[in-house]
């Protein structure tokens, strides 16, 4: 095995490296993760990982209340069309609870506010809904506790 | 986390009702948590679903930097207390485990990280291993077990000290089901 042997994701037809580098460490530790790895650090880190054939790259909304999406964003300034990103959506993003779940309104909010976090930083997050931005871990909803 | 019915169900509904269907899922493997083999992976396979593996180390367990003799648990356990009980019953058992991968990965001359990097990537369902570095001598280690590969003999040995199928704790498995976590769905 080695990292140029790349594999395809599933019937995507979209081949990935075998290692993808997961980023909820990177950020300044808002969220409940306890992110231990700085955005400077987490921005060396995916740079040394794409360099090393490295090619698919995790991330979430969560993963440090955003921070973990800005970190990837900046780190790929230039570089985006080189990377299968995966983000997800579902988890508690602010105290309004329309800020969570699965409903389209709130996709769309999550899909939207990662891709933001490319444009901010100058990289291109162009198609939304291609495989290339593939939320890979979307949850059913807990049944509405009361 | 999805159930296996639920994949199976994504799947029937986007076609009868002309949609695309999903085509990818993030699930937990590792040697010492195995339980995706028994339907999620082979759904993946099924289905042609991308796969992506977290928690190759399974959250810090095959890490190396745990050693039974030492009573030392891995660095998250005050942060997700939860998964890191190593009081439980079940969990003793996964500590003995992780003990003995750490043998068998002494006695092969690998470091931990290269056979649990390695084990992970030899399931054909898996598409991707994600490995979660904090620095860039944790990446250095994940980039070295990359280039590893796990013979027949070393994947059987994996299977003897923990059979295929095993999670030794329910959590491991990502999630606790909606139907047993809330009572409320269990009781009229």
């Amino acid at each position: 095995m080695s990292l140029s042997e790349l594999r395809v994701f599933g019937r995507s037809g979209t081949p990935i490296s075998p290692l993808t580098l997961g980023t909820m460490n990177f950020g300044e530790g808002t969220g409940t993760q306890g992110a231990p790895t700085g955005a400077e650090e987490g921005i060396r880190i995916i740079h040394a990982a794409l360099d090393a054939g490295i090619t698919a790259i995790d991330t979430a909304d969560v993963y440090s209340q955003g921070e973990s999406e800005q970190v990837v964003g900046r780190a790929l300034r230039g570089r985006r069309d080189d990377v299968f990103l995966a983000t997800k959506f579902h988890g508690q993003m602010s105290p309004n609870p329309a800020h969570s779940g699965n409903s389209r309104r709130w996709i769309t909010q999550a899909v939207e506010a990662a891709c933001a976090g490319c444009r901010r930083t100058g990289s291109t997050c162009t198609r939304r809904t291609g495989p290339t931005t593939t939320p890979t871990s979307w949850k059913p909803s807990p049944p509405l506790m009361t | 986390m999805f159930t296996p019915a639920q994949l199976v169900e994504a799947q029937w509904l986007a076609t009868t009702n002309h949609l695309i269907p999903p085509l990818g899922n993030q699930v937990p493997y590792s040697m010492l948590v195995r339980g995706n083999e028994r339907d999620v992976l082979p759904i993946a396979q099924q289905y042609g679903l991308g796969v992506l593996a977290y928690g190759p180390l399974a959250g810090g367990w095959l890490s190396g930097s745990f050693v039974l003799e030492a009573g030392k648990p891995p660095t998250r356990v005050h942060t997700l207390p939860g998964r890191y009980d190593i009081s439980g019953p079940s969990s003793e058992r996964k500590l003995l485990a992780a003990d003995s991968l750490a043998r068998l990965a002494d006695k092969l001359e690998l470091s931990l990280v290269d056979l649990a990097v390695g084990f992970a990537l030899a399931h054909p369902a898996i598409s991707s291993v994600i490995i979660g570095p904090r620095s860039e001598e944790h990446l250095a280690a994940y980039l070295r077990a990359a280039d590893v590969r796990l013979g027949e003999s070393v994947l059987d040995a994996i299977d003897d000290l923990v059979p295929p199928g095993t999670n030794f704790v329910e959590r491991d498995a990502g999630a606790i089901v909606p139907s047993i976590e809330f009572a409320e769905l269990r009781r009229r």
